[in-house]
């Protein structure tokens, strides 16, 4: 019976704590693909001085929230 | 107030003369106004993000016992990035909830949760009435409040929510009226 316990205690936390940051990253990339894109539409309606500037910014997040997505997976 | 001289106070939350260019904007359009919600009322999500960010650092308390130290770098770097999200989607709706004032129009730019988009426009003849309102005691004493442009027919009312200087808003509309809607430029 033993040998049918694949995990220990402070391996099932880990993997929950693995799944809880996969999905939290996943939906953190999407809602900054959706920022992102709305940036974008945000700025061509109204197009300020520092426009570019939060242009840059969110293609940053976008670009973190990928590299976060990954970080999760390989952890 | 001096003409075409741009001028900004307030971070940029009531900016004469802005350097702007809107959609739909005609070519002898000028957009003589700008105007945002006063910083002061933007306080309570600036205090939620710096107790956030205090949560962040408070938890590198607890997490060494559990978590090994490159597991422990990347929660910090996921909780900071959350923190910074926070920080950065309530500037945007800060920044981009705005209201504009041209020679020929009055534009009120509102997004909710940067997925929806409202624009309200009234055209400057159709203007009817406008209403400063400044009440309680933050608005009296930084001196922000709403404004309500009331315009004929069956043209959409605008709502100015949280301006700074009311007062000088409904002054400058006036004036815009009573002079052929290009004294100020």
């Amino acid at each position: 019976m033993e040998s049918l316990i694949l995990f220990n205690n402070k391996e099932i936390i880990f993997l929950f704590f693995k799944v809880f940051l996969l999905i939290s990253s996943f939906l953190y990339f999407l809602f900054f693909l959706v920022t992102f894109q709305q940036t974008k539409v945000i700025i061509k309606t109204v197009e300020v001085e520092k426009s570019k500037i939060l242009m840059f910014l969110s293609l940053f997040k976008l670009f973190l929230s990928i590299v976060l997505f990954f970080g999760a997976f390989f952890l | 107030m001096g003409k075409n001289k741009s001028y900004h106070e307030l971070l940029y939350s009531f900016c004469l003369n802005p350097s702007l260019t809107f959609n739909g904007q005609d070519n002898d359009e000028v957009p003589i106004l700008l105007l945002r919600a006063h910083p002061i009322t933007q306080i309570p999500w600036i205090i939620n993000d710096f107790f956030l960010l205090l949560f962040i650092f408070g938890l590198n308390i607890f997490l060494p016992s559990y978590l090994k130290p490159y597991q422990i770098i990347f929660v910090n770097l996921f909780g900071l990035s959350l923190v910074f999200s926070y920080f950065y989607f309530n500037f945007l709706h800060w920044f981009f909830n705005m209201g504009i004032v041209t020679n020929k129009r009055i534009l009120d730019i509102d997004f909710y949760g940067l997925v929806y988009k409202e624009t309200t426009i009234a055209i400057l003849d159709k203007v009817e009435d406008i209403t400063a309102k400044v009440g309680g005691f933050f608005s009296s004493f930084f001196n922000y409040g709403n404004l309500f442009i009331q315009t004929a027919g069956t043209e959409a009312n605008i709502e100015f929510i949280n301006i700074p200087k009311p007062q000088e808003v409904v002054k400058i509309i006036n004036q815009l009226l009573k002079n052929g809607k290009s004294n100020l430029i």
